[in-house]
């Protein structure tokens, strides 16, 4: 009988310093140390990155399940647990269990075209589909990217996304909130960008995630835009702490964000209870 | 199954006779009963009454090690969990022994929990049906007696100079295996003594709620401001949650440092504001009167929508422990006024 409790262990092969700032944000490339400890997992699903003796988080994987070596982690530094992983070094042990909640259903979005809405480190989620649907790119349509954040310097996996740029593997489309020197990009808060990029809803998939007010007036201007709900795809965040629907914590009425989501199409969200 | 009789001068004898397990009983301490391990058979005692606590503490409890660890630089060695040993707790009061039914879902669907169910598999529930229910308790409303018999392996009826003996599963028959020799068979009679004393309990009993469509009429209350007058007495204290034997949300915390230490996880409860809130400050529940809301609605919408059973057994725990006299009967009874 396994035991859904018991983490496995995995090493820091790199880090990457994504933000800086009171809350910097840092990208954790861990491998898990025991081969027949490995798990499969697709995109949109989380798992419990940990240190033991100072505790767990949920983090969503935000590399894809196409790079089999090794899994990534986008972590603020918000408490107690993330702080003491932004102190880790490369090379030092830390444990992962899942993987944890329903993925993004991708492959039903064969054929389909994908415009990713991101906010902060809610392109942490976004991610691991910005890389699938690259490496799978003859089976999906075009891929835009919109994405925001508070600064320049508050945007992460800002060298990726130019990379896209430049090997047109993605349109992508950059705003921050205010403006600031060296930066070419828009300014603007993302559910008005997304009204001026004005992505046509034809054929498409529009997947959005960052902080609640944002999700909230991106969802809006959605549906402005055309899109049906069944077109739009979100992911949530609740406490968390058992990840497998026991502990109570994560609940939105009768549905629990830790198994039953965090991915939920607009549909779903709309049918969730009042309490969130 | 076998009925047999037990005379009450055997009961240690009887006690005894179960053989090399834990042996988990009520013992009256400050005034209150609780449910302890007794080193010595003869201290079990069945006539206390008012069971403050429920012994769920014993397939579920407060705080528990899911794993000792010791960090040896490179790699970790986890030991998991305890040695659970056979378990017998003697004297569970019907509704406590549903309880635990209730949560068996809970703990097994998905993914199972290896902890609840070492624990619920290694034990034996021998109860006791309620002579003298008290003032608080409204069991029937939930379809519970009581000489309620779910969840329970044997249950005993006092029936005057005799506790009368059901079995009713296969762990009770092989608990009895060693111990039937204590007592003697049942006469049609001694059941017939037993279904009396069964139906002058349930005659004491004087509370009830009517539940019919409860899980579709609370959701319709959802905006109403009485939850907001409810939220506005209760101090926010959780006695209501840990005291309620079908409650099990729980936190996760770690103790030691980081080269060597425990995992543990301990009762937690959604009436504290820490329960929900987010490292960001955000509280989904923010206030006294949407968490009340989400506990009540808990247990009797969303988890029988999901796991098929009322989260409540109707001890009446909750009513008679909350300091402000908040009333689940009386939440309930407003819900259906609303509605009608
Ligand atoms: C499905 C999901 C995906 C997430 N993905 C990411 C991600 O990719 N990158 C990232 O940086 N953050 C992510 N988070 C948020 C992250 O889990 C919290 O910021 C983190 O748990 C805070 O822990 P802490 O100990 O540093 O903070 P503290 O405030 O010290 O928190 C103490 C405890 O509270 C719990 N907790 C507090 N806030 C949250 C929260 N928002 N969500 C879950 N548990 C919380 C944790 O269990 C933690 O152990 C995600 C959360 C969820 C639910
Ligand atoms: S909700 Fe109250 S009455 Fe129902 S089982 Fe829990 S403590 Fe008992
Ligand atoms: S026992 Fe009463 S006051 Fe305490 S949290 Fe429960 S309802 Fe509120
Ligand atoms: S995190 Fe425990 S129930 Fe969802």
């Amino acid at each position: 009988m396994s035991n859904p409790y018991i983490p496995v262990q995995a090493v820091v092969k790199d880090l990457r310093q994504e933000t800086d700032g009171a809350r910097p944000i840092k990208t954790f490339t861990v491998e898990i140390k025991d081969k027949k400890d490995k798990f499969k997992f697709s995109p949109g699903q989380c798992a419990m990155v940990g240190i033991p003796g100072v505790g767990e988080s949920m983090i969503s994987i935000c590399s894809s399940p196409t790079q089999k070596k090794y899994m990534q982690f986008s972590i603020m530094q918000m408490g107690k647990v993330t702080s003491a992983l932004h102190e880790l070094d490369k090379g030092e042990m830390i444990t992962v269990r899942g993987p944890y909640g329903k993925p993004f259903p991708i492959d039903e979005w064969k054929g389909k075209k994908i415009l990713t809405i991101g906010g902060g480190i809610g392109q942490a989620p976004l991610r691991p589909i910005i890389n699938y649907v690259r490496d799978n790119a003859k089976n999906y349509g075009a891929l835009s990217i919109i994405y925001g954040a508070r600064s320049p310097q508050d945007l992460v996996f800002l060298s990726e996304l130019e990379g896209m740029k430049k090997d047109k593997s993605a349109k992508v489309h950059l705003t921050v909130d205010a403006e600031a020197p060296d930066w070419k990009g828009n300014v603007g808060f993302v559910p008005n960008y997304l009204m001026d990029v004005k992505p046509s809803p034809k054929n498409t998939i529009a997947i959005t995630c960052g902080p609640p007010i944002m999700i909230k007036f991106v969802l809006q201007n959605l549906k402005k835009l055309g899109f049906e709900d069944d077109q739009i795809f979100t992911t949530l965040e609740n406490r968390m702490k058992c990840g497998i629907g026991k502990c109570g914590k994560c609940n939105v009425g009768g549905v629990y964000v830790c198994k039953d989501g965090p991915v939920f199409s607009y549909a779903q969200f709309k049918e969730l209870h009042p309490d969130f | 199954m076998d009925n047999y009789l037990l005379q009450k001068s055997k009961l240690t004898e009887f006690l005894t006779s179960l053989g090399d397990v834990n042996l988990i009983a009520p013992v009256a301490a400050n005034g209150t009963t609780r449910f302890e391990l007794i080193e010595n058979a003869a201290k079990a005692k069945l006539d206390l009454e008012d069971y403050t606590a429920s012994p769920k503490k014993v397939v579920f409890p407060q705080t528990e090690t899911l794993f000792a660890f010791r960090n040896k630089g490179d790699s970790l060695d986890i030991e998991e969990g305890e040695e659970i040993a056979p378990t017998v707790v003697f004297g569970i009061r019907p509704c406590d022994a549903k309880s635990f039914v209730v949560l068996d879902p809970l703990f097994n669907k998905d993914f199972e929990d290896p902890y609840y169910k070492k624990r619920r598999d290694a034990t034996v529930l021998i109860g006791q049906a309620c002579a003298e229910p008290t003032n608080r308790c409204f069991c029937p409303s939930l379809g519970g007696s009581p000489g309620g018999t779910e969840g329970l392996d044997i249950l005993m009826t006092d029936i005057g100079n005799d506790y009368f003996l059901e079995v009713l599963s296969e762990k009770g028959k092989k608990l009895m295996n060693g111990s039937a020799g204590v007592c003697a068979a049942a006469a049609a009679a001694d059941n017939a003594k037993k279904e009396k004393a069964l139906e002058q309990s349930l005659g004491k009993i004087k509370r009830q709620v009517d539940l019919k469509q409860m899980h579709e009429m609370l959701p319709k209350t959802f905006e109403d401001k009485m939850w907001k007058e409810v939220g506005n007495s209760c101090i926010g204290c959780g006695i209501c949650t840990y005291n309620c034997p079908t409650c099990h949300c729980f936190d996760i915390q770690d103790e030691g440092s980081t080269y060597q230490g425990r995992r543990l996880r301990v009762w937690d409860a959604c009436m504290y504001p820490e329960f929900t809130v987010h490292a960001s400050g955000e509280n989904p529940r923010h206030d006294r009167s949407t968490r009340i809301r989400n506990r009540i609605m808990h247990k009797f919408t969303f988890y029988p929508n999901n796991l098929g059973h009322i989260s409540c057994v109707g001890c009446g725990r909750c009513i008679e422990l909350c300091p402000v006299n908040e009333d689940l009967i009386e939440i309930l009874n407003k819900v259906r006024a609303i509605n009608e």
